[in-house]
């Protein structure tokens, strides 16, 4: 186990590597500068280009990018906020964005799971077709619809919460956004756990479980869902990581400073590092979750546990 | 090894797009070298329609001069009432220049690439739809470009466009902010490279005079030739911005050409107003949008302030003297002007060293302000010096009519520069890590999400504040979508909300809808002369 931890470790460190690389390549592609600006001389821009070492070479640029990274300096800011140090930026708006993906990935687990697991008991009744329809509408309606039906009803007319983020609240003021964010992880967890819930009930060993006169709740926790949720948990690793990563539309309407709506300005803006730290924190956290999810996998399934001590 | 091949191949594809990408553009760029071309595309356009479709209170436009951006230094007149128009929408002889432009470049049809930004506004997109309709009209083969603001100047700087719907703000309320723009040399803003030898010397003349009248008759004379005459660009629409106010609260006062000052609003002790874009950054010498220098002028001043119609009244500076010749302008400043940190405190008082390092600052290289010719160019000083603690003298290089209005703009204004030394990197990265002398103090900033301003109590004008009922508290709040803030304006948890789209005609009759014209001049720059032969 302790290997195959730390072979994953070190794969994940050198793709993050490769990443970084992209990223640079991708930036130095990406047409316009951080500095195209009407009211801007060209002899300013080379002055800026200078004063910010972005006439120096790709490479040179790279490695001295990964030598500050290392020293926990992500660069400053070219057009957001200039001349702020871009880890400070994005520190303080991922713990927002954290925060609502957090909340919001609670909702979705507890009531898709909820929903899932209530449509695969009462398979083909009315429950099963309503938990679907509800499914369906969840992953059908975009967040942003949600998001503005929530803020008219509960908040405008029923002013029962904030409609705006506020840091003197921030619980209360993320409690919509939160819903308005979890509604399509409600539905995709609820289908996924449902369909699968229904493969393992049917499944041949579960009937051995029932044949030996295993009480009801003892073999739906015990056996089914703890089958089920190995692929459920596989699909909750990216929606996790999509959350907890800030969405740009919920930001935008909520006016929550998140890192989803940093990502978006930092592209438009041309503003290099930002865009590089954003992307990057993104990646960070995607590989982080995926290594994480694997040796989950090892606690949950024996079998997994048992074929990698065997390796 | 697979995935590095996928990786690979992925920047291979991106490398031809880009490639590609370039090829494609400045195809018919030659076009535009034939009069009859220019002629047809300024005829073509119902500039009143258009305008009026955009929904946002924004107008016609008359000339390159917005309206509302100078009035003649002697009788007063607005420039645009005395030019009046000097474009014209005749479909009947835009498709006659067409047709004899057709036959000129001996083509069947012209096709030409209209470049337009998708972040510059809802305002922007519906404006190029509109004009490639027009233009079509007219027998034009128009395929649209949409591009991100930051790429679509750079195609223009590198002359990789045929046509772009493109702006100007106004950096001061004078002709020679749009007229500088189009001058032959002007590489950084003549995209097109229009080129006149007519043009060039009239506004070069204009600007070497010393006769207020002469000067202003040759900035006419120079629109005329520019729009009407080589039909070198073709204006289009002034930007309007449709919001509404509190009707409980006024006092905000907006200018087209300078920065709008929120200084006296009155009607209520806390007021919440919401802010599209956020503040870009706190150092307002190197700050170059509106954001940015709407919060300078509320938490610093400078020698001058503007009023309610845009003329200059005395701010931190208590008397002027003018030399006879009008060259040499010598400030008192005040005795109570101090500096404040965040918490209130006076730091020490205002000197005209201060504004000596600001000015030396500003056009420093290390600074790379791009604001650095403010001094040189708009307000025409050579030589400026702090004569004693509390006097300041600048040396002009000529009279300039518009010196003292150009004062309030916050590139001007002090700076404290012991202060700014000792905080280093971090100045003016925090409410705490700047300084105040104005009449509001930046009490915190939490990026993109809001800003508050709280009434300096030790400002030498606050007993005059607390007698207007001036605001105690100035919140601005960081918003971006327009529904939402509609929404908390109903609910009375802010004060302003900026209207897009149809948010405009269902709000039109609501108390304190207010319809304000903006400095903006969007017009289309036309690739004359900016091309690879």
């Amino acid at each position: 186990m302790k290997k195959y931890i730390l072979q994953r470790v070190l794969i994940s460190l050198a793709t993050l590597f490769v990443i970084l690389l992209v990223l640079f390549i991708l930036m130095d592609l990406m047409p316009g500068t951080p500095f195209n600006d009407e009211k801007l001389t060209q002899a300013q821009k080379d002055i800026l280009y200078a004063k910010y070492g972005l006439d120096k070479p790709l490479l040179t640029r790279f490695f001295l990018y990964c030598k500050n990274m290392l020293k926990g300096d992500l660069g400053v800011s070219y057009a957001i906020n200039k001349n702020f140090a871009v880890s400070g930026m994005v520190k303080d708006r991922l713990g927002i964005s954290i925060a609502v993906g957090g909340m919001a990935m609670l909702i979705g687990t507890v009531f898709g799971l909820l929903l899932g697991i209530l449509a695969a008991l009462k398979h083909n009744s009315w429950i099963d077709n309503l938990c679907s329809a509800i499914s369906v509408f969840g992953v059908s309606i975009p967040s942003y619809v949600c998001a503005l039906l929530l803020c008219y009803f509960v908040a405008y007319r029923l002013n029962w919460l904030p409609i705006l983020y506020n840091t003197d609240q921030p619980f209360i003021s993320l409690i919509l956004p939160a819903i308005a964010l979890s509604v399509s992880p409600t539905a995709n967890i609820a289908r996924f756990t449902r369909s699968e819930m229904i493969d393992v009930m049917n499944s041949d060993y579960i009937l051995l479980v029932e044949s030996k006169g295993v009480k009801d709740w003892k073999m739906i926790i015990g056996h089914v869902l703890r089958n089920t949720m190995i692929p459920v948990i596989t699909v909750m690793g990216p929606i996790l990581v999509n959350l907890l990563t800030g969405s740009s539309v919920i930001e935008k309407i909520f006016g929550i400073p998140g890192i989803g709506r940093l990502m978006i300005t930092a592209i438009q803006e041309n503003d290099y590092n930002v865009t590089i730290a954003c992307a990057f924190v993104y990646s960070l956290m995607y590989i982080i979750t995926m290594l994480f999810v694997d040796i989950l996998y090892g606690v949950i399934d024996p079998r997994i546990r048992i074929a990698k001590e065997g390796d | 090894m697979k995935k590095f091949i996928a990786i690979l191949l992925t920047l291979l594809m991106v490398v031809c797009c880009v490639s590609c990408g370039k090829k494609e553009e400045a195809e018919d760029v030659v076009i535009f070298q034939n009069e009859n071309v220019r002629k047809a595309m300024s005829y073509a356009i119902d500039r009143v329609s258009l305008a009026k479709s955009l929904n946002d209170g924004s107008v016609a436009a008359e000339g390159i001069i917005p309206f509302k951006l100078a009035s003649n230094p002697v009788t007063g007149q607005d420039f645009r009432d005395e030019q009046g128009s000097v474009v014209s929408y005749d479909l009947a002889k835009a498709k006659e220049f067409y047709e004899a432009a057709c036959k000129e470049l001996g083509k069947k049809q012209l096709s030409i690439n209209l470049l337009y930004g998708t972040n510059e506004g809802d305002s922007v997109i519906k404006a190029a739809e509109q004009i490639a309709y027009y233009l079509e009209e007219v027998g034009f083969e128009v395929n649209l470009v949409a591009k991100q603001k930051k790429e679509r100047l750079q195609l223009m700087d590198n002359g990789d466009y045929d046509v772009a719907l493109t702006r100007w703000g106004p950096d001061y309320g004078d002709p020679q902010t749009y007229m500088d723009l189009y001058l032959s040399y002007n590489f950084s803003n003549n995209s097109g490279r229009y080129n006149s030898a007519e043009y060039d010397k009239l506004v070069l003349d204009a600007e070497a005079s010393t006769d207020p009248s002469e000067r202003w008759a040759k900035f006419l004379d120079a629109e005329k030739v520019l729009v009407q005459k080589d039909f070198g660009i073709v204006p289009v629409f002034q930007a309007g911005g449709a919001m509404i106010i509190r009707p409980t609260i006024s006092g905000i006062h907006f200018h087209s050409a300078a920065v709008d000052n929120y200084r006296h609003i009155v009607g209520k002790d806390n007021v919440t107003l919401i802010t599209n874009t956020d503040i870009v950054y706190l150092d307002y010498q190197y700050a170059t949008d509106g954001t940015s220098f709407v919060a300078a002028t509320l938490f610093t001043s400078g020698l001058t302030e503007l009023d309610e119609d845009g003329n200059w009244m005395l701010d931190l500076a208590e008397s002027v003297d003018v030399s006879d010749d009008g060259t040499v302008y010598t400030f008192k400043i005040r005795d109570d002007a101090n500096w404040f940190n965040s918490n209130g405190e006076v730091v020490r008082t205002v000197t005209a060293q201060d504004f000596e390092d600001a000015w030396n600052r500003l056009i420093s290289e290390e600074l790379a302000s791009d604001y650095s010719w403010w001094i040189s160019d708009v307000l025409l000083a050579k030589e400026w010096k702090a004569v004693d603690e509390k006097t300041f003298q600048v040396t002009l290089e000529k009279p300039n009519g518009i010196f003292m209005q150009c004062l309030a703009f916050p590139s001007a204004f002090p700076i404290n520069k012991d202060f700014i030394d000792e905080q280093g990197d971090q100045y003016a990265t925090t409410a705490e890590s700047i300084l105040s002398c104005g009449p509001y103090i930046l009490k915190s900033w939490t990026p993109g999400y809001s800003y508050e301003m709280e009434r300096n109590a030790g400002y030498y004008f606050n007993s005059e504040y607390d007698a207007a009922g001036t605001a105690k508290k100035i919140v601005f709040r960081v918003l971006e979508d327009t529904q939402t803030a509609l929404m908390e304006y109903e609910s009375g948890n802010i004060d302003t909300v900026i209207l897009s789209g149809e948010q405009v005609t269902a709000n039109k009759d609501k108390e304190g809808f207010v319809n304000r014209l903006q400095g903006y001049l969007f017009y289309l720059s036309l690739n004359i002369n900016h091309y690879d032969e």
